[in-house]
């Protein structure tokens, strides 16, 4: 096996051991990059390799000299293009920011560094996140590593494919309505977006800022619990950040038994719309966790049907506001020849964007114009509200609710793309919990009869991460380990 | 139809995008069918439901009014598509004549 192969906790104890040097694992990462990432396109930049291997030689000596390294010491990490790297260009996927190099780094991104991380490059998305299958980004598709015919999902469908296909060993996404758990759910890997508030948005290229966080995504449950623990927090800098303490996700993981465990099984994931490959393998991970010794109930939360309708109304207001900021004024692409500021800001708009972004930028205007404001936005907060109700008084009863993290499994490239209402769709099972603000978290769970990977979803309560892990932990270890990668 | 040119014409407006007619068509339509499906709020009683979401962190954040790290001029001017002394440039607010 290839070291880049390895999963974060089998690379970790292997270096720890001594056994595997951080110079050894980047190079083999960086190898893999230049054998596969052309037909994959997972990454929108990679770093120059000497800078990557210069920074895992220091690790090494860091090492050497019997010091103590952080927890992520040496480990490759892919970080989503929308999240700000000093000096490394970011676009958020989007021409407006084509060329941009960000003068500061993102909180996550300064915290992965201080414990050791070696940031390898920065991942294709849907322009600003803005959609579930990668095929929005202004530069080029993502390809499944697992059907190459088929999308990674998304937004976070680079970091996705880049870790199914051993071009990182850890990576991290943002996830807003599912853009971390439904691509990790699509690409066999795992996936977690963390309670809103656990993770600084500082550094992250706003979209919806009442939904928007830094999600977690590794081949094995350890890596995303490792992660998590490394980027969660407290920070001055962003003011909706928690001061909840931060406990050793990754210490905390315990493998196996699940007795004392209630998981309730949400009913309205299991309706039309649902492939049977994937109702049955979910329903077998369930039966699983009851064999672990979990208790499982039934729960009814009646309102995440209408979960679609209101996250695109309260996201795309957001974002019509949050993205105002493009103006070509004071950074980004500015179109040019604009006689006046106001054809300056129409032009660069217009020319900068591409469709989808114009698309949401124009419903949530639109949502929040005068006339039609309470009609659409207001109405939507409201089922918000319902919503995570539903999940307060489920969590009174179990301490986690489980379901698909998606309706289907990988759907081909341009199966979706010019039907923007199908697209939207695809988020169903992923909008609640980011309307609620819960964290969740997507683990493989087997395939379908074409071989794509089927994703398990696990919500806990607010910052109940603990026990999102110890489930996602216990579930990976009884189905036989992470599963290995696509021979690509 | 719930949604009209006149409608999409004054959202671009107000959203400061400027839109060939063929965007304008292809988003009426778009905007049109995926707003009727949206309506499906409306089979939700809301009336005693608060609109305003509360955030599950901290609320009243503050801080002291301390100087801390920042970025230098030079720093935050370095992505400027134009810029000249430390300032933006952009063309005139009025149209020149």
């Amino acid at each position: 096996m290839r070291p880049c192969e390895l999963t974060f906790l089998k690379a970790k104890r292997l270096m720890d051991e001594g056994a595997l040097s951080a110079r050894e694992l980047a190079t083999s990462v960086l190898d893999r990059i230049e054998a596969v990432e052309e037909g994959l396109g997972a990454y929108i930049y990679v770093r120059p390799r000497e800078h990557v291997l210069a920074e895992a030689a220091e690790v090494d000596e860091v090492r050497r000299r019997g010091e103590s390294v952080g927890v992520l010491a040496g480990m490759p990490v892919a970080v989503k293009d929308n999240i700000v790297t000093r000096g490394v260009p970011t676009t958020a996927g989007s021409r407006i920011l084509e060329g941009y190099v960000p003068p500061y780094d993102a909180t996550a991104v300064a915290r992965l560094k201080a414990a050791g991380a070696v940031i390898v490059g920065k991942t294709n998305l849907d322009e600003f996140g803005m959609g579930s299958s990668n095929e929005n980004s202004a530069f080029h598709v993502t390809r499944n590593p697992w059907d190459q015919n088929r999308v990674p999902g998304g937004s976070s469908g680079g970091s996705a494919a880049a870790l199914a296909a051993c071009e990182a060993l850890l990576a991290i996404g943002t996830d807003t309505g599912g853009s971390v758990r439904q691509p990790a759910g699509f690409c066999g890997i795992v996936g977690a977006k963390p309670t809103y508030g656990r993770v600084s948005r500082y550094g992250l290229v706003a979209f919806a800022s009442s939904l928007d966080q830094i999600g977690v995504m590794a081949r094995d449950v350890a890596g995303t619990a490792a992660l998590l623990t490394v980027v969660a927090g407290r920070d001055p800098r962003d003011a909706t950040s928690a001061s909840e303490p931060v406990p050793d996700y990754l210490a905390d993981i315990t493998e196996g038994d699940l007795s004392g465990v209630s998981v309730g099984f949400v009913e309205e994931f299991f309706t039309e719309g649902l492939e049977p490959a994937v109702r049955d393998r979910v329903r077998a991970a369930v039966d699983l966790l009851s064999d672990l010794g979990a208790s499982v109930e039934a729960v009814s939360m009646p309102h995440v049907r209408y979960g679609v309708p209101a996250y695109y109304l309260v996201a795309d207001a957001e974002a019509s506001s949050n993205l105002a900021r493009y103006d070509g004024v004071r950074f980004g692409f500015r179109a040019s020849g604009a006689a006046d500021v106001r054809s300056l800001y129409e032009r660069t708009r217009s020319e900068g964007f591409g469709p989808e972004v114009k698309r949401r930028i124009m419903l949530g205007t639109h949502a929040l114009s005068a006339g039609y404001y309470d009609q659409y936005y207001l109405k939507a907060q409201r089922v918000r509200n319902l919503i995570a109700r539903d999940f307060e008084r489920a969590f009174r009863e179990v301490d986690a609710v489980v379901g698909p993290t998606s309706p289907t499994t990988a759907f081909k490239l341009g199966e979706r793309i010019d039907d923007p209402l199908a697209m939207y769709l695809s988020d169903v099972f992923t909008v609640p919990a980011s309307l609620a603000g819960i964290p969740a978290i997507s683990v493989p769970c087997g395939t379908d009869d074409r071989g794509l990977p089927v994703g398990l979803q696990i919500m806990a309560g607010r910052f109940q991460e603990a026990v999102m892990f110890k489930i996602a932990r216990a579930f990976e270890e009884a189905s036989g380990g992470p599963p290995d990668p696509p021979i690509l | 139809m719930r949604v009209t040119i006149e409608d999409v014409r004054r959202v671009a407006f107000l959203a400061r995008l400027s839109l060939a007619e063929d965007e304008l068509d292809r988003l009426r339509s778009e905007l049109d069918t995926i707003l009727r499906h949206f309506e499906s709020l409306n089979e939700v009683a809301t009336a005693e439901t608060d609109a305003a979401f509360q955030s599950p962190t901290n609320v009243d954040v503050l801080r002291s009014d301390d100087v801390g790290e920042m970025l230098s001029t030079e720093e935050a001017m370095s992505n400027a598509p134009d810029a000249e002394r430390g300032h933006f440039r952009v063309p005139g607010f009025l149209p020149e004549e």
